[in-house]
């Protein structure tokens, strides 16, 4: 029993890793943070291991803590537990490229950031996870119809913002990828 | 013209769908390794909760419950989230530790007393706790002989909080590196004689912090700390306490010769949720337990709703 609930779990820690890392190297303002969300994010899936779904709905499932575990961070809990200066090395390494590298960006990101937390959040679900509706209502434990709305209404903010700020844009565009069904 | 999702997207660090996270660099698989050393808790500790019920400031001591209106709000976190937040903006200005000031201010870069012994290891000061039950008044005194504005309390928490942070916060610029804590040596266990508490300080941090280290408590004291009773190490471990109807619970409580307090949980809009004093006589063996928190060595508070809801109140996103 032991032995296939460790087997389990490294097969999704192997299948979710990157993403998990990408998600809050993302959101992180520092690669020590971001690992710190990264360790805490499957010490946590590994304690809740018996919860995890297993398959496709683990990744959603692996988002929703993290998202969960960054929200603690940011209120300043600290946990080091697992961390190792290999894992702090490895985030440093996707903190390469400065995001808002050109006066357009960063006007774009300032606008982003007069979002709420809960726009911001399903907005990058979409562009950052490139996930869809159903896989956001599991992270975010709503429907796929309050999913709709919270979207909806996160874009026109966003929209909003951008007008207020100058920068040029398509108030009617699709948010999901191409050949995500909604 | 762009559209509204290609202006979010241009705004990720980390490419979408890059995939840039290695599971097989050389910082993920000591990573599995360590946390999967643990031994997993069949049910989960309260931790994460977007709004814990509070880890801050536990339940008082005083029993029965307090008559407390419906201020218990969860999640008021007395800590410095926006200050931790800032602080990664100051990383560029870091001004130089107190163990390199050169200027004759009389900082010493080690200390000790008869309570905590501090040394400067690296980027960061490592206190150990050479007396856990000393007054906080030595620990201050010994982080003040480094040039550290810091104050610890060391207080008592379940088994499962011993050696962890309960409660922290920082003020001013520096310690970007963040708060720790732990045992030495590395990981041992605090009954083991030899193995003491630490907690380490990042020696840029220029400001003031203070925190709040869970010891093991002495029989009889209240925890400080708020753990779920069913996490690895605790009165309940191994139960499946979320979810499960009051009757079920209490008759594990029996089994294990346990005391049985109560509270009720009141969800809140938003997600958030209150706690309300309540009485053994007023629970039915058929309301619903959502988590049960350890109180002190040998006594539970069992978390409950009059009806079974579709998700965890506690938890609730």
């Amino acid at each position: 029993m032991d032995d296939e609930r460790l087997a389990g779990f490294e097969a999704v820690y192997r299948e979710t890793y990157s993403r998990i890392a990408d998600y809050a190297a993302r959101r992180c303002d520092s690669p020590q943070d971001a690992a710190d969300v990264v360790a805490e994010t499957f010490a946590v899936a590994w304690r809740r291991t018996d919860e995890m779904p297993r398959g496709e709905e683990a990744m959603p499932w692996l988002y929703g803590v993290a998202r969960r575990v960054l929200a603690n961070h940011r209120r300043g809990e600290v946990r080091r537990q697992a961390r190792s200066a290999e894992l702090d090395a490895e985030m440093a390494d996707l903190y390469g490229a400065d995001p808002e590298s050109t006066v357009e960006l960063r006007v774009i990101g300032e606008a982003f950031r007069t979002l709420s937390e809960e726009d911001r959040e399903v907005l990058a679900l979409v562009a950052w996870e490139e996930l869809d509706r159903e896989e956001i209502a599991a992270v975010l434990g709503l429907s796929r119809n309050a999913v709709r709305i919270r979207l909806h209404r996160a874009r026109r903010r966003f929209s909003g913002a951008l007008t207020r700020a100058g920068v040029r844009h398509t108030a009617e565009n699709r948010l999901f990828p191409v050949g995500r069904s909604l | 013209m762009k559209d509204v999702e290609a202006m979010v997207r241009a705004l990720a660090r980390v490419e979408p769908g890059a995939g840039r996270g290695r599971p097989a660099g050389a910082g993920a698989p000591p990573l599995l390794a360590s946390i999967t050393a643990e031994r997993p808790g069949p049910a989960a500790a309260p931790y994460p909760a977007v709004e814990p019920y509070p880890a801050v400031e536990p339940f008082p001591a005083a029993e029965p419950f307090p008559a407390v209106g419906p201020a218990r709000r969860a999640g008021r976190l007395r800590r410095i989230g926006p200050a931790v937040a800032a602080v990664g903006l100051l990383a560029a200005a870091v001004v130089l530790g107190p163990s390199l000031l050169p200027d004759g201010r009389g900082v010493a870069t080690s200390y000790a007393n008869s309570a905590v012994e501090i040394r400067l290891e690296g980027d960061r000061y490592v206190a150990r706790i050479k007396d856990p039950f000393a007054e906080s008044a030595k620990y201050t005194q010994a982080f003040e002989a480094v040039g550290l504005d810091v104050d610890l309390l060391v207080v008592p928490v379940s088994p499962s909080g011993a050696g962890h942070l309960v409660q922290i916060g920082m003020k001013g610029s520096g310690g970007e590196s963040g708060l720790g804590s732990g045992t030495t040596p590395a990981g041992c266990e605090l009954r083991e004689p030899g193995c003491f508490l630490t907690v380490e300080v990042p020696a840029d941090l220029t400001g003031s912090a203070w925190l709040k280290l869970g010891r093991q408590a002495r029989p009889g004291e209240t925890y400080q700390n708020s753990a779920s009773a069913a996490a690895t190490g605790e009165d309940l471990a191994g139960v499946k306490v979320q979810g499960v109807p009051v009757g079920t619970v209490l008759a594990e409580v029996q089994d294990r010769n346990l005391t049985a307090l109560f509270a009720l949980v009141v969800p809140l809009e938003n997600d958030s949720h209150t706690v309300e004093p309540l009485t053994a006589a007023e629970v039915g063996d058929d309301w619903t337990v959502w988590d049960v928190e350890a109180v002190k060595a040998g006594t539970v508070r069992l978390m409950v709703t009059r009806e079974h809801l579709p998700n965890n109140p506690l938890y609730a996103d």
